[in-house]
């Protein structure tokens, strides 16, 4: 099967005048079509540097090498009109706080219409009839009367349906969801996960969710990526990887997951994840690694394959396993 | 009605001011409707005092001081709202691009600025008005070009912390371009600073016109200005101050009322 989305070694850097951060360090995802893939790590391990990257949506401090496509599209290589038919249209994205992601001088018509008429090229009337209909897909009642309201007259969670909308009614191939929960609270988080979920299915294209959250992943994604300082650590189906997690990292955020059933106590993960100033020549979790062994103070760790289309890098791995049943 | 709500809601000086501004807006726009003409000369009744028939008096050529009041506010008023226009056109575009873009553009923008900013600008109108014809448009020109420095900077600080925002980055995802995004998001959110800025400018603007009209440099014989009848009205001082009083007078209440609205204006934009 071919991938819609291909990301292949990709490096960020960001480069100020006292040091440069390794933010990516030689990342390569693979997205199909029709699947979830979640992202997940701690705050600090790239995950959103890596998609923003996707996008072209650094900073100009970023220095970003490697190869993006998009199905035979490099988008790494594009010009910025390419780009900003591309943004939106075919890959688009929710960002993490709803409160802040709409202007509040404009009403959400203004905002969503602009958009699809760009983009569309549809008529003022014939936008605001999209722009209603998804309004109602995503589950906001009275539509009409809503789409004339300001950002501030709605709540977190209707804001982030309004996101959803917005970045739905392009039809996007792939659409990048960059934590989108992490500010609602749980009962919003499970109805958003359950509506990005639905509009998968419905429309039938690809969904990055990025999250710190393994619930989140369990429950929607079909694929995951564990990140850390930059790399994938562990990548595979979501049920391989949860009910085999082979690397340490993992392991350590399965231990860290607070589980209703067996009685034991939270082990978190001791220490905090470093930011690399240096172009990282070792595992990067070596530092708070508990199971670390002497090859790991060598080389850097290969992402091995244990099982198809479940990859590790871990030293351990390579030395028989170091399979831990949860 | 919402603009009357609003007015309502204003405290007493600000509402002072908008009504006082008005007028001298209404009595510029409207100083032909007033017979007497502000250009006929008439020796025999040179400076008279206030009287029933001319309610400021005549000056030294015998011409209704009331209708070169009038005209002269005409005269000033335009020069302020026009000079305003210029600045405040040419620094919110400095300030959006200079703090959108950032980098190297933004570096040669606020040199630029410094550049002029170190230079007082008074010194800089006075010596282009010697080299240029004298004239309204060149005066409106002239002030409108060397006092849009402040106004830049402002817009720019605004800019670049709008820039930032998740909204704007959100902007740039779905596919605006640069020009849409800073038309449209960036301006709408510079617009408060922009109108505080302006409404001080106006003031500024006369000040200035006033004092190049002092010097002799503004309006030319026989337009007048409230600057240019305070010039002539030195002569005079001794024994006829009403020249003096009248657009000197003038002048400072114009100017109090512009400040006055900017001041508020800015207390709205704090909350």
């Amino acid at each position: 099967m071919k991938p819609i989305l291909t990301v292949e070694d990709l490096h960020v850097h960001f480069v100020s005048n006292s040091e440069t951060t390794y933010a990516v360090n030689g990342l390569s995802i693979k997205l199909y079509s029709q699947e979830i893939l979640g992202i997940v790590g701690e705050s600090g391990s790239g995950k959103s540097v890596a998609v923003k990257s996707i996008l072209g949506l650094l900073p100009e401090t970023a220095q970003i090498s490697g190869k993006i496509a998009l199905g035979e599209e490099r988008l790494d290589q594009l010009n910025s009109d390419r780009l900003r038919q591309i943004r939106g249209k075919e890959i688009a994205m929710i960002f993490q706080d709803p409160m802040t992601s709409l202007n509040p001088l404009f009403t959400i018509s203004d905002q969503m219409t602009r958009v699809i008429e760009r983009h569309l090229h549809l008529d003022k009337q014939g936008a605001n009839e999209l722009a209603e209909l998804w309004l109602r897909r995503v589950g906001i009642t009275d539509a009409k009367r809503r789409l004339n309201q300001y950002p501030h007259e709605f709540s977190g969670g209707m804001r982030q349906r309004v996101m959803i909308a917005m970045a739905m009614s392009l039809s996007p191939r792939v659409l990048i969801a960059d934590e989108p929960t992490t500010a609602l609270d749980v009962t919003i988080q499970k109805q958003i996960l359950g509506l990005i979920r639905q509009m998968e299915s419905e429309v039938q294209n690809s969904v990055i969710l990025i999250t710190h959250d393994l619930g989140v992943v369990a429950n929607t994604c079909h694929r995951m990526v564990v990140m850390y300082g930059g790399m994938i650590m562990e990548q595979g189906n979501v049920s391989d990887v949860f009910s085999h997690p082979a690397h340490p990292y993992t392991q350590g955020l399965m231990d860290s997951l607070p589980s209703e059933n067996n009685g034991r106590h939270l082990v978190p993960i001791p220490g905090q994840p470093a930011i690399a100033t240096t172009e990282p020549k070792l595992c990067p979790f070596l530092d708070r690694c508990p199971k670390s062994i002497s090859t790991c103070f060598q080389k850097m760790p290969v992402l091995t394959e244990i099982k198809q289309d479940h990859l590790v890098r871990c030293w351990l791995v390579e030395q028989g396993g170091n399979d831990e049943t949860i | 009605m919402y603009l009357l709500k609003r007015f309502y809601k204003q405290p007493l000086s600000t509402k002072l001011a908008i009504v006082t501004l008005l007028i001298l807006v209404m009595g510029a726009v409207a100083a032909d409707l007033y017979p007497a003409d502000p250009y006929k000369t008439n020796i025999a009744n040179s400076l008279q005092s206030p009287s029933w028939s001319h309610p400021f008096g005549t000056d030294d050529l015998g011409r209704d001081y009331f209708a070169r009041i009038l005209h002269g506010g005409r005269a000033t008023l335009t020069v302020g709202l026009l000079s305003m226009a210029i600045s405040t056109l040419v620094g919110t575009t400095v300030g959006v691009i200079s703090g959108y873009f950032g980098g190297t553009l933004d570096a040669i923008l606020m040199r630029l600025v410094d550049l002029l900013m170190s230079i007082p600008s008074f010194f800089l109108i006075l010596i282009a008005n010697a080299y240029l014809k004298p004239g309204m448009q060149n005066i409106i020109l002239i002030i409108g070009l060397f006092s849009w420095m402040g106004i830049s900077r402002m817009v720019r600080s605004v800019t670049i912390s709008i820039k930032e925002r998740e909204y704007i980055q959100y902007a740039k995802m779905i596919g605006n371009s640069s020009k849409n995004i800073m038309l449209i998001h960036v301006l709408r959110n510079v617009a408060g600073t922009v109108w505080v800025a302006a409404s001080i400018q106006v003031a500024n603007a006369i000040l200035m016109e006033s004092a190049l009209g002092y010097l002799g440099l503004g309006a030319t014989q026989p337009t007048a200005s409230w600057g240019s009848m305070l010039k002539k009205a030195q002569e005079y001082l001794g024994s006829h101050f009403y020249l003096a009083v009248f657009p000197g007078m003038l002048i400072v209440i114009t100017v109090l009322c512009f400040n006055v609205i900017g001041n508020r204006m800015k207390e709205g934009e704090a909350q």
